[in-house]
């Protein structure tokens, strides 16, 4: 893919809205476009993180494997949101794998290109970190709500209003 | 804009054991009167034959948790004030059947009951519970849905208050503008003399009632004397607000700063002090029993032993119990301060989103008979700060 | 409609009238859809909803139970409800059989606000049983397709099996509405997406002056996604919640449903965020 269009799909990620032209021009210049197939693993929980993801489309199954429960697919991480953000960091390793169940468009950035570019420009590095925090944030409250398991069977809906006598 | 003249209500003035003759007329008319009696140490309603029964020489002595009656030879026939019962088991009784579900051949046929058809008349209604019921006229007939058998028996109660001559450490209706003097809504209105009653009317049921009497019209010197009885009863109740408090006099009258209360309560939802009062609340809900203008409700099932007939009863319920706000997920409100704080929040604040007025009307009864006297007055001014 | 106009002394609140269930589709573990038919016909005749709705189901000798109505407003043959088993009367209702009898006494409740979301966008935002009180709006738009603009579905569920109505997702994309299901926890066929529904309302690019939610759910689901809603400047008045509380009467007159100002079963149960806004933050409310 081109540079205009690839600084154009840039533009497009909610994420790195409010991010100045020029910083997105510095990003474009260190990032490639690449529709990865479906059913294409794309992370292997153990390997060392090299590449931060952007979604542009589709999505990637995110899978963690343990001796006993064998793979559970955990999360979807879909458009517009971030994948492999432990490669901003050196030498961390990936926890879970991630699958494409469907044809997926990704923007792929070196991590260590990427730790370059926040040292050289450190506004950059600022913005682009927070956003990252805030990326994760979202992530977390999200993986709170799974946890509550709110449609267990405490689940209000459209039939919760009973006593819990009968007749008397 | 020309100031209409209302002409003055029909006013007689009696003797005071003609006050009997009131009554027979009364019962004449088909009503079954009810009066206060004396009874386990409390002023409480019954059923009362003749105006003899009518308990003669009573003073109450009413404080936070604190109700202790006492004879005094001195006193009046209404010299108490009110006690832990109101008008709100006339309309809205402690249970009430509101269906009937049969089972024939299988199928279950659904009936209502009959309208109440019985005529009441009540004996010593105050000012306070008068406005109580005009609130709850509100609350069971104003709505989308009309309460039918709140309705029924509303129209057949007959009115006759009391103007008070005393009040209760406890009381504020001075505060709420609900009294002491009776405004409005009564049928028959009593103001008692040394010797003798002023009787007004207030209705065209009272109206008839004394025109068919023959009894002297009240001379106007002596109904100014009993309205000036009214005033100097309110401003005494509002000077002993002031004096008490500083004297540290634990009889002081109670008052309720009510400027802009609504928004101040719904305001301040998280204020420590509703934690605070729900360490005090034992949550045993006297004060939604005894207070005048509290309507919550449950439906639940009765069933015989066959399970072929059911009746849907309606009995008083309170917010301060779990199951008032308990849903499958769980009780909503779990702590006891949560339940203090919904009541008095619908009582003093929403109360006027949803009807146009306060729910309370300083009858005081919420203080006297809460076990642990918390006093409703001293927690909103916690609040205000 | 049965229930009584305002203040005619005549039709009481009180009165039920017997429905038979015509018949009974499971639909998920723990839930199913019970179609009533009023054995009277003249009763039949009068009785209409809206979306949004509820009836109150009464089991005699069991009591009653706020059930939200999921069937077609405009076609009362006939009237579904989407029942999650959960207390004494639930689970007498899913001890009956197709040809037995109950009673119904409704409708009740505030509306989704279908005619002010004519011309607009409409995003559905529902979770577990919370897609049974929208369905009607979602039939509703189906019908009336041209008044609306972009019609987004986004739902989640616990676990696929847990998922409500999967067979007519197809048809309402058929109807140009863009359906998306997620679920808590996939099993190994789920190929869909996985993690919580705020987070579909994420994703979505929106024209926010033209937009309106409707949300339906736990209700830490529904403060997340009016959360995301506001976080993309959708209005407080152009946000909907189905709230719910005890609703016992279901008339106004019992005050078990009150949350704050507002009787749930009167008022609401659906209600703007702006109404709701001053009561979603506090505990025990």
């Amino acid at each position: 893919m081109s540079d205009p269009q690839l600084l154009d799909e840039l533009r497009q990620v909610q994420l790195l809205e409010g991010v100045s032209e020029e910083h997105l021009e510095h990003l474009a210049a260190i990032a490639r476009c690449v529709d990865v197939p479906a059913n294409t693993t794309i992370l292997r929980a153990g390997e060392t993180a090299t590449t931060l993801y952007l979604i542009v489309s589709g999505r990637v199954s995110l899978e963690i494997h343990a001796p006993g429960i064998g793979s559970k697919r955990i999360l979807t991480v879909n458009e517009g949101e971030l994948l492999g953000w432990s490669s901003v960091m050196k030498n961390k390793k990936l926890t879970a794998s991630g699958q494409t169940p469907v044809s997926t468009r990704v923007i792929a950035v070196d991590g260590k290109e990427i730790r370059a570019l926040c040292e050289k420009y450190p506004r950059f590095g600022y913005e682009f970190m927070r956003r990252a925090v805030l990326a994760l944030g979202k992530r977390l409250s999200a993986t709170r709500l799974q946890l509550l398991d709110l449609y267990g069977d405490d689940q209000p809906g459209s039939s919760a209003s009973e006593k819990s006598g009968g007749p008397s | 804009m020309t100031a209409s003249v209302q002409p003055p209500n029909l006013c007689v003035l009696i003797p005071k054991h003609e006050l009997g003759a009131i009554v027979d007329r009364i019962q004449q008319l088909g009503y079954r009167t009810i009066g206060p009696h004396a009874v386990d140490g409390a002023i409480v309603y019954g059923e009362i034959d003749s105006a003899d029964d009518l308990p003669q020489g009573y003073l109450d002595s009413q404080d936070g948790g604190y109700y202790r009656l006492q004879r005094d030879e001195q006193a009046g026939m209404f010299d108490f004030v009110v006690g832990p019962d109101s008008l709100k088991n006339f309309v809205f009784p402690p249970s009430d059947t509101v269906l009937r579900a049969d089972r024939n051949n299988g199928s279950w046929e659904m009936t209502q009951p009959e309208a109440p058809s019985e005529r009441i008349a009540v004996i010593g209604v105050r000012s306070c519970d008068l406005h109580a019921l005009a609130i709850s006229d509100r609350v069971f007939l104003e709505g989308p849905y009309v309460d039918n058998a709140y309705e029924a028996r509303r129209k057949n109660l007959f009115l006759v208050a009391v103007n008070c001559r005393r009040a209760a450490a406890t009381c504020f209706c001075h505060s709420m503008d609900t009294g002491p003097a009776v405004g409005g809504g009564f049928d028959l209105a009593l103001t008692e003399l040394d010797d003798s009653f002023v009787v007004e009317a207030g209705s065209e049921r009272g109206e008839q009632l004394l025109n068919d009497g023959g009894w002297p019209a009240c001379p106007t010197e002596v109904l100014g004397q009993a309205r000036a009885q009214s005033a100097a009863l309110e401003s005494d109740m509002r000077a002993r607000t002031e004096v008490a408090t500083s004297s540290g006099d634990t009889h002081r009258q109670r008052s309720l700063d009510t400027d802009d209360i609504r928004n101040l309560l719904m305001g301040n939802l998280d204020h420590e002090r509703w934690e605070e009062v729900g360490h005090r609340c034992l949550a045993c809900a006297n004060c939604t029993m005894v207070c005048p203008t509290c309507f919550c409700s449950t439906v639940e099932e009765v069933s015989d032993l066959t399970g072929d007939h059911v009746t849907r009863e309606r009995s008083w319920a309170s917010c301060f119990t779990a199951e008032h706000s308990y849903m499958s997920s769980g009780t909503v409100r779990k702590s006891i301060g949560a339940r203090y704080r919904q009541w008095l929040t619908h009582k003093l604040a929403s109360w006027h989103d949803q009807f146009d007025t306060s729910g309370c009307t300083g009858c005081g009864r919420c203080i006297t008979w809460c076990p642990v006297a918390i006093d409703l007055t001293e927690e909103v001014a916690a609040i205000r700060g | 409609m049965i229930s009584p106009s305002n203040n005619t002394a005549a039709a009481s609140p009180w009165m039920t009238h017997q429905v038979r269930i015509t018949d009974i589709r499971p639909e998920v573990p723990g839930i199913s859809t019970f179609d009533l038919a009023f054995t009277d016909s003249a009763t039949a005749s009068e009785y209409a909803f809206a979306p949004g709705q509820f009836n109150m189901l009464y089991l005699p000798g069991f009591g009653e139970s706020a059930i939200s109505i999921s069937s077609d407003a405009e076609s009362l043959d006939p009237i579904s409800h989407t029942v999650r088993v959960a207390g004494n009367v639930t689970q007498a209702l899913f001890r009956k059989e197709v040809g037995d009898d109950l009673a119904l006494r409704g409708p009740f409740g505030s509306v989704w606000p279908l005619k002010a979301c004519r011309g607009q966008d409409v995003v559905i935002a529902c979770g577990g049983v919370g897609l049974a009180p929208l369905r009607p709006a979602v039939c509703h738009i189906v019908r009336h397709r041209d008044d609306f603009g972009r019609v987004i579905l986004l739902y989640g569920s616990r676990t696929p099996a847990d998922l409500l109505y999967t067979e007519e997702y197809d048809a309402w994309r058929d109807a140009d509405i863009e359906v998306h299901a997620t679920v808590d926890r996939a099993d190994d066929q789920w190929q869909g997406e996985i993690g919580v529904v705020p987070m579909l309302f994420y994703r979505l690019r929106l024209d926010a002056p033209r937009t309106r939610v409707l949300t339906c759910g736990p209700e830490i689901m529904m403060r997340f996604v009016v959360f995301e809603a506001r976080a993309r400047k959708v209005q407080k008045d152009h946000i909907y919640m189905s709230m719910e509380r005890n609703m016992n009467c279901a008339v106004g007159l019992c005050g078990h449903c009150q949350l704050g100002p507002v009787f749930v079963c009167k008022e609401g149960p659906v209600f703007t965020y702006r109404q709701m806004e001053p009561f979603m933050s506090l505990e025990d409310f």
